[in-house]
């Protein structure tokens, strides 16, 4: 680009040009770019490919994977042609591909973001040229693919060319943290190998890993998971990586010495958690095909989940649609209702009414009347949910944000800790909930469930689909344009329906 | 001459920038002037709605002072104390008393009525006392 011809338009452009100009370009907006199949051309290719995210990237190797094969299946190799252009590759020593696939693709794609590699035992992701990364680097310690094999590098071993090899494939060396081996701790092939090394140096290594990982499955499906990554890495990049021979050797055997019989229910417990696409075939061979059966299972206990979620669901929603009718609640709901127009023990002192108030106005005492409602003076008819002498008063009387822990106390529960019901609203919930709600921006806290919550928030019952009362009568949740936020939805569930609610398996 | 070429070019850029985040703040401004103006009267208890959008012009009044956005809030308070007189609804206008205390109460008392103006005081005295002693 010739910059001094840039610099001259800048110079002839008068301030009004550039005001325009400006102008122009924030009325046009951003732009599409169109990509024409004249403009198919390898660097446009690179460009659209670097801006596809990891997820896209995955999906797309993982499609064209399974176009070759099955493009690999229907070709027929002794087709002279195809012959011709094998026979070429051959005669000039072409040794740029690793494989096959290599050949036919640019090497924008020849990058698999879904390749792990081995270093010291640790995995590790690589850079873009393929360039396995440091294990205790954050990109790779904070990757959270990561947990499927274990534990991070954590523990140096606190000296330049020394490494620390990872315990789950090399054993807990002198101080149960790993083997620390003399090598070039920036190399991945030589840091595996002097691990591989030494590992094999301490005797009866093999035996004493095959026992520990047959007595820890967590372990074990781990091990498994570092296996069948590498066996993916070594069938397409064997050349880069000069550990795979031994390593891969080790791994193998390992693995199948520790898959026993015994192991298989809790391994295909375990296994849907590190079984991907990717490495099913691998985690098949290795397992004597449990990769198939954990993904079936993983299927079956997804399916139980759903079954009992949506039947509990539907209990729940039976024990609330009843809740207002249940002759306690309906009692609170009548006494609220009527206490909304009346002035309570002298809480309206201090206001302009003193018997009576209008029914529709607030007295900031929210909380008061429903607990008054709920634990009513032994003179009022109606069932009770407790005796009035529990009623703490005035500046003892803890606020409506804290309202679910006199409830708790009489058998009430927020609906919204069960997960079938954590879609629930104050407006979508049936009639009988008692809702606690937040202040925010306030400047008082309590501490409610552990969680810090602006005081003193607010409470009300709804008492049917269009009133939802406290020392007043709404018509609609009291959000009061978004400065109180609900928390809690509280319910008495009875017994009956809690006891036909399932476990949900995990 | 280059230098001073290359000042005018920094100085441009910097009006323009200055321009579009002006540009952008008065559109949002004429966005809730248009919204308030056509609230002539509150029904029912005016409702979560209007409360939503008395806040959020507050909101954004207390950061971008606009006299007409002001005035166009106040009015629509007033009409909602006509028919709603609950103490909470002053916490609606919380940020622009807060963060410009005499401007905005000025302009508020002005539209509010008298009876309006009374009940506005007293129900800021009931919001304070409730944040002290709680409501239980």
């Amino acid at each position: 680009m010739d910059l001094s011809k840039v610099r001259n338009f800048g110079e002839s452009m008068s301030s009004t040009r550039w005001f325009i100009l400006w102008g122009l370009t924030l009325l046009i907006g951003a732009y599409q770019q169109d990509i024409h199949a004249k403009d198919f051309h390898p660097d446009t290719i690179r460009l659209a490919y670097d801006d596809l995210t990891f997820k896209e990237k995955t999906e797309f190797h993982h499609t064209l994977m399974k176009v070759l094969e099955i493009q690999t299946k229907s070709t027929k190799y002794s087709d002279p042609k195809i012959n011709v252009l094998l026979e070429k590759i051959s005669q000039h020593n072409f040794s740029g591909p690793d494989s096959f696939i290599d050949l036919f693709l640019p090497s924008t794609f020849a990058n698999d973001p879904t390749l792990y590699c081995h270093f010291g035992g640790w995995m590790a992701t690589m850079d873009n040229d393929e360039n396995c990364m440091l294990p205790w680097s954050r990109w790779v310690r904070g990757d959270a693919e990561m947990e499927t094999f274990g534990a991070t590098y954590e523990h140096s071993c606190g000296g330049a060319n020394l490494f620390r090899c990872n315990p789950l494939i090399f054993g807990p060396g002198e101080d149960g943290k790993g083997i620390c081996t003399t090598t070039d701790d920036s190399d991945p092939n030589l840091s595996t190998s002097s691990c591989l090394e030494d590992f094999m140096q301490t005797p009866d290594a093999l035996e004493n890993k095959v026992n520990e990982l047959q007595e820890d499955p967590q372990a074990l499906a781990q091990y498994l998971a570092i296996t069948a990554e590498t066996m993916r890495l070594c069938e397409v990049r064997a050349r880069k990586f000069s550990y795979c021979n031994d390593l891969l050797h080790l791994l193998e055997s390992t693995s199948k010495a520790a898959v026993t019989c015994e192991a298989h229910d809790s391994l295909v417990s375990l296994l849907p958690n590190i079984v991907t696409p990717f490495n099913e075939d691998e985690l098949n061979e290795i397992t004597h095909g449990l990769g198939a059966e954990a993904i079936r299972y993983a299927r079956e206990l997804e399916e139980r989940q759903e079954r009992i979620s949506r039947e509990n669901r539907e209990v729940l929603e039976e024990a609330l649609a009843g809740a207002a009718q249940e002759s306690t609640m309906a009692a609170t709901i009548e006494r609220i209702r009527n206490n909304a127009s009346k002035c309570l023990r002298g809480l309206c002192k201090g206001t302009e009414y003193s018997s009576s108030k209008p029914a529709t106005k607030s007295i900031a005492k929210c909380a008061a009347y429903v607990k008054h409602a709920i634990y009513p003076y032994p003179s009022e008819s109606g069932e009770r949910y407790a005796n009035f002498s529990e009623y703490p008063w005035g500046r003892d009387a803890d606020d409506a944000v804290e309202g679910g822990n006199w409830l708790k106390d009489h058998g009430f529960e927020n609906i919204l800790d069960y997960p079938e019901m954590s879609h629930l609203t104050p407006e979508t919930a049936p009639p009988g909930a008692i809702i606690v709600y937040e202040k925010i921006n306030s400047r008082r806290n309590s501490t409610v469930d552990g969680v810090r919550r602006g005081a003193p928030g607010h409470i009300e019952i709804k008492a049917s689909a269009n009133e939802y009362i406290s020392d007043f009568i709404n018509d609609e949740p009291t959000r009061i344009g978004g400065l109180r936020r609900p928390i809690a939805i509280y319910y008495q569930i009875p017994d009956s329906y809690k006891e036909r609610l399932q476990e949900v398996p995990q | 001459m280059k230098t001073q070429n290359f000042l005018k070019f920094i100085l441009m850029m910097v009006f323009l920038m200055g321009f579009s985040h002006h540009t952008l703040s008065s559109s949002l401004d004429q966005h809730y002037i248009e919204k308030l103006q056509q609230i002539k009267v509150v029904k029912g208890n005016g409702g979560n709605d209007l409360y939503a959008l008395i806040r959020e012009s507050a909101q954004h009044l207390s950061v971008n002072w606009n006299e007409k956005l002001a005035i166009e809030i106040s009015r629509v308070f007033n009409e909602l104390s006509n028919v709603n007189e609950n103490y909470f609804l002053v916490e609606l206008l919380a940020p622009a008393v807060e963060k410009h205390k005499d401007k905005f109460k000025k302009i508020l008392f002005k539209n509010l009525s008298k009876k309006n103006r009374v009940l506005y005081e007293k129900n800021v005295e009931m919001v304070r006392k409730e944040e002290r002693e709680g409501n239980g």
